[in-house]
């Protein structure tokens, strides 16, 4: 690869490393768009080897100054945060440098700035993508300086065999990415949560799941298959299952119109806590985190919800306590806008008991409706005349005739009658209204809930999807209080990834969630606590099995210390397979070597003993007689199989010294 | 009683030093190549001592000596000899040409024919010459000093690579040092080679010949060597390294200088102070200089490899 090759590649690293650096800082979506679309522009010129600012030194720097100005003026203003301000500024100074004329300098300052900018990622945001970005970034730049310092020597119309160089540069990016790893295990240091500010869910985190304040039928539910994350909770005590098959409820809705479901709570002033019901008999606590991608406000609990409380939310300004607000029947919702929240939630499982006249002459109104459903009512419970008993009649009745379905496109006038005579296929929210207006039909007071089914346990804690989005009914049988009724197949209540997405989706969830408890979420004890467990391996977790805390030492990590471990042994015995294979002689050489360093005897790079020895004796140095036989005594040992024993190297290295002190 | 090698050489080195003055560096090349049975490339402008240096080398060890002025008309048996008629007898009879003898000097090699270029390197290859189906044994010891004009290129046939390829040695001398030449100027009355009496025989030189056969080589230092001819052929900036035949040339002149300093072994050293005389005019550079300037660039090349090859130690 020739020079101009070489210098192409090298910029090409640079400009990724920036872009890397820009992308993280761009994807926390906090960044301004006009900046950004500065900084695409630069990259795309600076990729077609045009520098347009190369001459324009003094404008650019002009502009630069006038940015600043504007962008601190905005952050003084209060419009702007500091660090967003910072970055943006970051940006632009890298967007600069990249369409400048390229010199080593400008080089290092965009890296320079690209890392201000991982930097202020790194507050901005802390999700997973960032780690990729850093990681992207990592790799570019030590590639571009990797190759610097290899320019460095090399001639500039020598030819560069790149595949030796990118095999020995990989190697040390390697080592260096393992070493920051190392460091960021092992160094004593705060949370990186402590520099959190998080102002947005990111480009990446938009809300997905779609509870919103009404729940309208029609059109097809793509929703099933999104696989994010919306929700994390901790269960105490722990039901130590994979697959947690349980409703969460979020909202309940009791007024139907004939195509949509809405709430007809009134909120009641906002407070610290709520309790649902009198009697306040806990039975699992829920430490429940809610993450960007869940994008509403109505608290999550498992079946049935009992009290809410210790809610925190995290926003631009940092986590706060959060005040929630009651719409009793409805739902229990968050006062403050935040992007993540995370709150305590008591359920007990059964019926909900509750009993409101309101409530149930509401989950009894009906829209005018076709005539056929009262009829098809009738027809499914027959004689029947127990109101529990119907409401199953009705919802086995809809899950054997009809199918679960998600390719429901295009809205028609009647979605409920359509459903029920025409597709005879829907997904969860067609099956739900329709259980609860055949049940309204038959005189059985019922609503539909929204929230999730299901709760995949991973590590120690149960994660639920966008995907597990579901709807419901509950149903009010007297002596009994509300009852769950659902009938939506079996096969279309959880979420339902595609197979190969699933397993992606795991992979993922396992991923980010190693990121957030490892990296985002690791602090000083963890730190602490790790290096304990490295030292002495815990018999607490096998003894508890999967307990609630933490598994101190998990099997990735034993075996990346053996792993570890391994290495340095390896390394160790090959060094001393080397020391083995060393000639006998060397250690004299060496001995001879440090002896003449010790004794400042002038010697030129790389100079061989043999030389040095014949220029001091050109010179007539006083050390060059003892030199003499030194190195004619070494290279017979060497290569003329003509041994030196001990007792003769002493000899000679002492002659050495005799002459030397005179020259001092 | 023959003194020791290294007495020996440092006695003829200082005696050719007389008539070849201010060049001990080449003196001392010249005498290895001699000594380690090989052909030696005199290359430089004329004027410099080529012609001097080879015939004091064939008197200081009273070898026969002949000199061949090459030119663009010479024949094979210009050199070889030829069959010539006696008519008395009726028979032919076979002359000689000057190649018969122990050191033959071929000035201006470059200028003849190929023809006659590759009659001499055939003697030079295989120490016999064949004629008419008839197989004439070469003097022993045999050795050919040739010189060429490297900037003189008009008119010349330059030698193939695969010829440059016989010669051990390759050398020039170069122009002498102010201080040399005046002395030169000042000293010089005669002609300093009609007065120049042998201090040795063809004897001596055999004996110099065996004891360097009996030089050892030791493993890590023929590794040394493959390696070095390796990076000859791995160089991005040469198009083709050394031959096989190369790496041999190299030990074998190696182990000639051994004697130098009375070793009997060939030390990583040895091979670096041979590398550019020895390997030099083997190179084939993938850049398209010629002349000086690759002999030059080929020199530089070589010395690069020295400090980037690892040197046992």
């Amino acid at each position: 690869m020739n020079v101009v090759e070489r210098r192409r590649l090298r910029l090409r690293l640079r400009d990724l490393a920036a872009l890397s650096a820009f992308t993280a800082v761009g994807l926390s979506g906090s960044v301004p768009v006009w900046v950004s679309v500065l900084f695409v522009l630069a990259f795309a010129i600076s990729m077609f080897d045009r520098r347009p600012l190369a001459r324009q030194r003094a404008w650019a720097v002009v502009a630069l100054l006038a940015v600043a100005v504007v962008l601190f003026g905005l952050a003084f203003k209060g419009a702007l945060d500091l660090v967003v301000a910072a970055v943006s500024f970051a940006a632009l100074v890298t967007a600069h440098r990249l369409v400048s004329e390229p010199s080593a300098a400008t080089d290092q300052q965009a890296l320079l700035a690209s890392l201000l900018l991982i930097a202020g990622a790194a507050a901005l945001s802390g999700e997973i993508w960032f780690a990729a970005c850093l990681l992207a970034f990592g790799v570019f730049s030590c590639l571009h300086l990797g190759l610097s310092v290899v320019e460095g020597p090399v001639d500039r119309n020598e030819d560069l065999p790149m595949g030796p160089v990118f095999r020995q540069v990989s190697l040390g990016v390697g080592l260096a990415l393992a070493g920051g790893v190392a460091f960021f295990v092992l160094f004593p240091r705060l949370s990186w949560n402590l520099a959190s500010r998080r102002a947005t869910p990111g480009l990446l985190g938009q809300s997905a799941t779609g509870m919103s304040d009404r729940v309208r039928l029609g059109g097809g539910g793509d929703l099933k298959t999104r696989a994010r994350i919306v929700l994390r909770a901790r269960l105490q005590p722990d039901p130590k299952q994979d697959e947690l098959d349980r409703y969460w409820v979020g909202r309940r809705f009791d007024v139907f119109d004939g195509r949509e479901w809405h709430g007809s709570g009134v909120p009641v002033a906002a407070s610290d806590f709520v309790h649902l019901t009198a009697n306040d008999r806990r039975d699992t606590e829920q430490e429940i985190e809610v993450l960007p991608a869940y994008g509403a406000r109505t608290l999550v609990a498992l079946e049935h919800p009992v009290m809410f409380t210790r809610a925190r939310a995290t926003s631009a300004s940092g986590t706060t306590a959060t005040q929630l607000v009651h719409v009793p029947g409805e739902e229990v919702r968050f006062a403050a806008e935040a992007i993540s929240y995370t709150y305590v939630a008591y359920s007990r499982p059964g019926t909900w008991m509750r009993d409101d006249e309101g409530e149930r002459t509401r989950a009894l109104a009906l829209p005018t409706i076709d005539p056929r459903v009262a009829a098809l009512a009738k027809t499914i419970v027959g004689t029947e005349t127990d109101p529990l008993r119907r409401a199953h009649l009705v919802e086995r009745w809809l899950k054997t005739s009809l199918s679960y379905s998600l390719e429901l496109e295009g809205e028609v006038a009647d979605p409920l009658t359509e459903f029920l005579f025409v597709r005879k296929s829907g997904h969860c929210e067609h099956f739900a209204t329709a259980l609860a207006v055949l049940l309204r039909t038959l005189d059985v007071p019922a609503r539909i809930t929204v929230g999730f089914f299901g709760g995949k346990r991973v590590d120690d804690r149960y994660l639920i999807r966008a995907g597990d989005a579901h709807a419901w009914v509950e149903a009010w049988v007297d002596d009994r209080g509300w009852v769950t009724l659902d009938a939506t197949p079996e096969s279309g209540r959880g979420s339902q990834p595609v197979a190969l997405l699933a397993m992606l989706a795991d992979l993922g969830d396992r991923i980010e969630e190693a990121w957030r408890s490892r990296v985002v979420d690791y602090s000083f004890i963890d730190q602490v606590q790790f290096v304990r467990n490295l030292v002495r391996p815990p018999e607490r977790a096998e003894r508890e099995g999967t307990s609630t805390t933490r598994a101190p030492v998990s099997v990735p990590w034993r075996g990346l210390a053996s792993a570890g471990v391994g290495l340095v042994a390896y390394l160790v015995v090959r060094r001393f397979q080397r020391r083995e294979r060393l000639h006998p002689a060397a250690t004299f050489l060496a001995r001879l070597e440090g002896q003449l360093a010790q004794l400042q005897v002038p010697r030129r790079e790389g100079e061989p003993l043999e030389e040095l020895t014949r220029r001091l004796t050109g010179e007539r140095h006083p050390l060059a007689p003892p030199l003499e036989q030194a190195t004619r005594r070494y290279l017979e040992a060497r290569f003329g199989a003509r041994p030196l024993p001990e007792a003769e190297q002493r000899r000679l290295l002492e002659a050495l010294r005799a002459p030397a002190q005179l020259v001092r | 009683m023959r003194p020791a090698p290294p007495d020996l050489l440092s006695k003829l080195a200082t005696h050719l030093g007389d008539v070849v003055q201010g060049k001990p560096a080449q003196v001392r090349l010249a005498l290895t190549c001699l000594v380690a049975r090989g052909h030696l490339l005199l290359e430089d402008v004329p004027g410099v001592g080529k012609t001097t240096l080879a015939e004091g080398l064939a008197r200081s060890f009273s070898l026969s000596f002949a000199r061949v002025q090459f030119t663009a008309d010479l024949l094979p048996s210009d050199i070889l000899g030829a069959q010539v008629f006696k008519q008395a007898q009726g028979t032919f009879e076979f002359r000689k040409g000057p190649i018969f003898h122990q050191v033959v000097l071929a000035d201006e090699l470059n200028r003849a024919p190929p023809r006659t270029q590759s009659a001499l390197l055939e003697a030079m290859a295989q120490g016999q010459v064949s004629l008419d189906g008839t197989t004439h044994d070469l003097p022993r010891p045999f050795s050919v000093i040739a010189t060429q004009n490297p900037l003189d290129l008009s008119g010349t046939y330059p030698l193939p690579d695969s010829q440059l390829d016989r010669f051990l040695l390759r050398l020039s001398l170069g122009h002498l040092d102010a201080a040399t030449e005046a002395q030169l100027l000042v000293a010089r009355r005669a002609d300093p080679l009609a007065s120049f009496a042998p201090v040795a025989d063809a004897a001596d030189l055999v004996f110099l010949q065996e004891a360097a056969d009996q030089v050892q080589v030791s493993k890590d230092v023929a590794d040394y060597a493959v390696r070095l001819a390796a990076a000859t052929r791995a160089h991005s900036d040469i198009e083709r390294g050394v031959s096989t035949r190369a790496v041999l040339s190299l030990m074998s002149a190696a182990r000639a200088v051994a004697l130098w300093e009375g070793r009997d072994f060939v030390t990583p050293g040895d091979l670096r102070s041979l590398l550019v005389p020895a390997l030099a005019h083997r190179l084939l550079l993938r850049s398209s200089s010629n002349g000086a300037f690759a002999r030059d660039e080929a020199g530089h090349l070589l010395e690069e490899l020295a400090r980037q090859v690892p040197a046992p130690r």
